[in-house]
C-alpha cells in the first residue's frame, strides 16, 4: 500500500488516476482566421493567410484568452474584458467577428495614424514639396507606416523592387494605373520619387549605392507613383484619411481571399 | 623636402543593375519591417 511521504502522519494514499497527458498545443492553422490569437506585432513576410482586413487585424491585436482593457488610437489594442468574453481562446477571425457586431468595440477600431514615428507615436509631418533647404543625414528616421499596416508596405516596395527592373531593361513593361484614382501630376511624381530616394540612400546594402530611382525612365517613375496611391486606397487609406491623419480597420476592404503577391 | 604625391581617390562605377533594389524582393532578411515602413514615406500624401 502505497504512502504518503509523511507516512507516520497521514493515512496511506490511495493511489490516484494517473494524471491526463496535456493536450499537445494546436498546430498553426494555415489560415489566420482559424488560428488562435497569438501575441503579435507583423505577419512574416512568408505569412500567405488570405484576407486583407484580417491581416490587418491579426497586426493590431495582442492576444490574451481573456479579452482586456480597450485602448484605441495607437498601433495596437488590447479589448476588454468588461466588454467581451469568450468561452475559450478565440481565434483571430472569432475576435474580428465579434468586435464587428459589437458598436462599442468597433468604435475603438476607427481611428489609427497614418503615419507615425518611433513606437507609433502619431506624426503630423508632411511635405507637400521638395523642401529647398533639406539637409540629408543617414542618422535621421522619417515617419512610417504603423506596423499593422506592413502589408500595405511591403506591397509599394515590391512594386518600387519590379520598377528597377527598367535598370537593365529601359522598355521593362511596368504598366501605372489608368482607372480608378485621382491622376498624379508631374509634381506629385516628383516629391514621391524625392521622399522614397531619400529612404533608399540610407538603407544601403553590402556597400553598394542605392538604386538611383530618379533616372528610372519617366514613364516608371510615374507608374509607381501610381501605384503606390492604388495601393493606398487598396487599404482604405484616401485624400481625407491622408490630411486627417487617421484610418479605420473597416475603411479596409475585408477581401477575404486577397492573398500577398509577392509570395 | 619633395611634395608627396596625392594618389587621386576614384569611386568604383556600379551600374544600376547591381544595385540590390534592381532584384526581385525574395531576400525578405535584406531589408527589415521598420525600414520598409519607412520606405512607403506617409509623410508625403499618396
Amino acid at each position: 500500500m502505497p504512502y504518503s511521504w509523511f507516512e507516520n502522519m497521514y493515512t496511506p494514499v490511495e493511489a490516484a488516476d494517473p494524471p491526463p497527458k496535456p493536450s499537445p498545443p494546436p498546430k498553426a492553422d494555415p489560415m489566420l482566421a482559424n488560428r488562435l490569437m497569438r501575441f503579435r506585432s507583423t505577419l512574416p513576410v512568408s505569412e500567405k493567410s488570405a484576407g486583407r482586413r484580417l491581416r490587418v487585424f491579426s497586426m493590431l491585436v495582442k492576444s490574451g484568452s481573456v479579452i482586456t482593457e480597450v485602448r484605441h488610437a495607437s498601433d495596437w489594442v488590447r479589448m476588454g474584458s468588461s466588454i467581451i468574453e469568450f468561452p475559450e481562446e478565440p481565434t483571430y477571425g472569432q475576435a474580428l467577428a465579434a468586435i464587428e457586431n459589437d458598436p462599442e468595440l468597433r468604435s475603438q477600431f476607427t481611428r489609427f495614424p497614418v503615419r507615425v514615428l518611433s513606437y507609433g507615436i502619431p506624426c503630423t509631418d508632411t511635405h507637400d514639396h521638395i523642401p529647398e533647404d533639406y539637409v540629408w543625414e543617414k542618422s535621421t528616421r522619417d515617419p512610417e507606416l504603423p506596423s499593422s499596416l506592413q502589408d500595405l508596405a511591403r506591397i509599394i516596395t515590391f512594386d518600387l523592387s519590379e520598377a528597377c527592373n527598367a535598370f537593365d531593361d529601359p522598355d521593362y513593361f511596368y504598366p501605372g494605373v489608368d482607372e480608378g484614382i485621382e491622376p498624379v501630376t508631374d509634381e506629385h511624381v516628383g516629391l514621391v520619387i524625392w521622399a522614397v530616394q531619400r529612404e533608399l540612400k540610407r538603407e544601403l546594402r553590402r556597400g553598394k549605392p542605392a538604386a538611383p530611382i530618379d533616372a528610372l525612365p519617366w514613364r516608371v517613375q510615374r507608374a509607381f507613383v501610381e501605384r503606390r496611391r492604388l495601393r493606398y486606397q487598396q487599404w482604405g487609406i484616401g485624400r481625407k484619411q491622408w490630411q486627417e491623419n487617421e484610418w479605420s480597420l473597416w475603411d479596409v476592404p475585408e477581401d477575404a481571399d486577397w492573398v500577398p503577391s509577392w509570395i | 623636402m619633395p611634395t608627396p604625391v596625392q594618389t587621386p581617390v576614384t569611386t568604383p562605377v556600379i551600374s544600376p543593375s547591381e544595385s540590390p533594389w534592381t532584384e526581385q524582393w525574395t531576400s525578405p532578411d535584406e531589408i527589415c519591417d521598420q525600414q520598409v515602413r519607412e520606405l512607403t514615406s506617409p509623410e508625403v500624401s499618396p
